[in-house]
């Protein structure tokens, strides 16, 4: 956790992520999802290192909680957001920066758009890496997870959301219950192939 | 924060504003909107993957698929979701060829016999899987085949490619007119720059055309020696020594009979100037430069 070099115990950290659920109790899981959701917001604004930056954030957003013992009139997500773009100016303003972002400097790791490109003997192998990772992630799924995730996906433009509302009235949820149960085992499982690929 | 109106903002909408393609001050609105607002960012999740979904399938067109590959495929993150989701695409076509699978969520007992959707989606889902298979098998002997041709005739690798990517482009033509899909590999044009090993003072600098079409360059950097298992390779702005690109990890192949590392980079946003691709070895010791190639890009 980013935090331990501005929290000084355990207990400020607790009392911080109670404030984040809003009462919600989600053990931590609400400071997660603000978490991916602050990468997404700097990875959109092209910055080069969206984890650092959403870290970033949320220490502020703690150290502030700390300081002040509450943070009132403005909901703790929309607080992040306002510390985020504050975040996202100073990187802006950094000498390092300049006016760079990715739309000027593209950065890659291996896609699959650029293995299908790229004619190198090490194409199979990065391919089957990522197979490799995402049978094992998917094993870690509960078998309910996993076909869900496998079903969802399945159908393409027109065709795929009459079968999404085929399988949410299956399931007895609504359309929207089923998009983000849908986005949470996706989310979990990109998350689990990324650390598996970056381990190997 | 619950506020959003679902239908106050369309799926294209939000497809825009994944893209890049949405004025500023909707730009804000809608980053507001990702972070504090559950159902929107969950919403906006959902779009972003069938986005992904669309692209790795060949489903997307014209200022979409411009978009995306201009600026969503920009990001290391973002291209790491679109990996993602060609594993993910690649691992359904596998399991719907297989006889054996698990029962579905619509029907526990006799979907696999029942007329109708499913069986639709799995002969499609087959059909895609074939075609998927033989373009790999036939890409993959060609390019062996034309590897040992090059090494054989000691022509240039430059020219090589050329010759490859015509074939390349040619046999998806063919797919695309045989089976009317399209592919990721038929979305991408490809430059490729073979730089020798660096020597000592000043010699002569590579130039590498770049045309707005070019989706990627291919660098392949000759080695002396082959003495690391890994290499990164850095792109840098020699007048500022900024690092403006870094590969993933890579290993050494054999390129017309010699040691050398590829990577490729995306094209659509370098400028006219001299740039150095820095190679890195990564040992046990730590990183250790193995070499800089200067390159000049011409942009035509």
């Amino acid at each position: 956790m980013q935090l331990k070099n501005r929290t000084s115990t355990q207990d400020a950290f607790r009392q911080f992520l109670d404030w984040l659920d809003e009462g919600a109790g989600s053990g931590g899981e609400k400071y997660l999802e603000l978490r991916r959701r602050l990468v997404l917001y700097f990875d959109r604004r092209n910055c080069l290192t969206p984890d650092e930056l959403a870290d970033e954030t949320l220490n502020r957003v703690a150290q502030k909680f700390q300081e002040q013992g509450e943070i009132t009139n403005i909901s703790p997500a929309q607080y992040c957001y306002v510390t985020a773009k504050f975040v996202f100016l100073e990187y802006t303003r950094r000498p390092e920066q300049g006016n760079k972002s990715l739309d000027e400097f593209p950065s890659s790791g291996s896609t699959a758009a650029e293995l299908a490109a790229a004619p190198v003997n090490s194409e199979g192998a990065v391919k089957e890496r990522t197979l490799n990772c995402l049978e094992r992630c998917l094993k870690k799924l509960s078998a309910d997870e996993s076909r869900l995730i496998l079903e969802y996906y399945q159908g393409e433009q027109r065709g795929k959301i009459e079968h999404r509302r085929q399988i949410a009235e299956k399931l007895g949820v609504s359309a929207n219950a089923l998009t983000i149960r849908a986005c949470r085992i996706r989310n979990k499982l990109e998350a689990c192939v990324r650390a598996c690929c970056e381990r190997e | 924060m619950q506020t959003s109106d679902q239908n106050a903002y369309s799926d294209e909408l939000l497809t825009r504003y994944l893209l890049g393609d949405l004025p500023a001050d909707q730009t804000e609105k809608l980053d507001e909107l990702s972070i504090a607002d559950d159902e929107f960012a969950w919403r906006l999740n959902g779009v972003e993957n069938d986005l992904v979904d669309e692209f790795v399938r060949g489903e997307l067109h014209g200022d979409n698929l411009n978009r995306f590959r201009s600026f969503y495929l920009s990001s290391p993150g973002r291209r790491q979701k679109v990996e993602f989701a060609a594993g993910l695409l690649e691992l359904k076509n596998r399991a719907a060829v297989e006889v054996e699978r698990p029962k579905s969520f619509l029907s526990r007992t006799s979907w696999w016999r029942a007329p109708g959707l499913f069986r639709q989606w799995s002969f499609a889902a087959a059909a895609l899987a074939l075609l998927l298979a033989a373009y790999l098998l036939t890409d993959n002997l060609r390019l062996r085949h034309q590897m040992d041709e090059a090494a054989a005739n000691h022509s240039s690798l430059e020219q090589e490619l050329t010759r490859q990517r015509a074939a390349n482009a040619q046999i998806q033509s063919e797919l695309e007119h045989a089976h009317g899909t399209t592919s990721v590999v038929a979305q991408l044009n490809t430059v490729a720059l073979l730089l020798a090993p660096p020597t000592r003072g000043v010699g002569h600098i590579e130039t590498v055309p770049i045309h707005k079409e070019t989706d990627f360059i291919v660098l392949f950097l000759a080695l002396e020696s082959d003495d690391f298992p890994r290499y990164k390779v850095a792109l840098k702005d020699p007048s500022s020594g900024r690092v403006m690109w870094q590969s993933a990890e890579l290993e050494s192949t054999v390129v017309n009979g010699k040691k050398a590392v590829s990577a490729s980079l995306p094209a659509g946003q370098l400028r006219a100037q001299t740039y150095i691709a820095e190679l890195s070895g990564i040992g046990k010791a730590g990183n250790e430069v193995a070499g800089s190639y200067p390159f000049r890009v011409v942009l035509r």
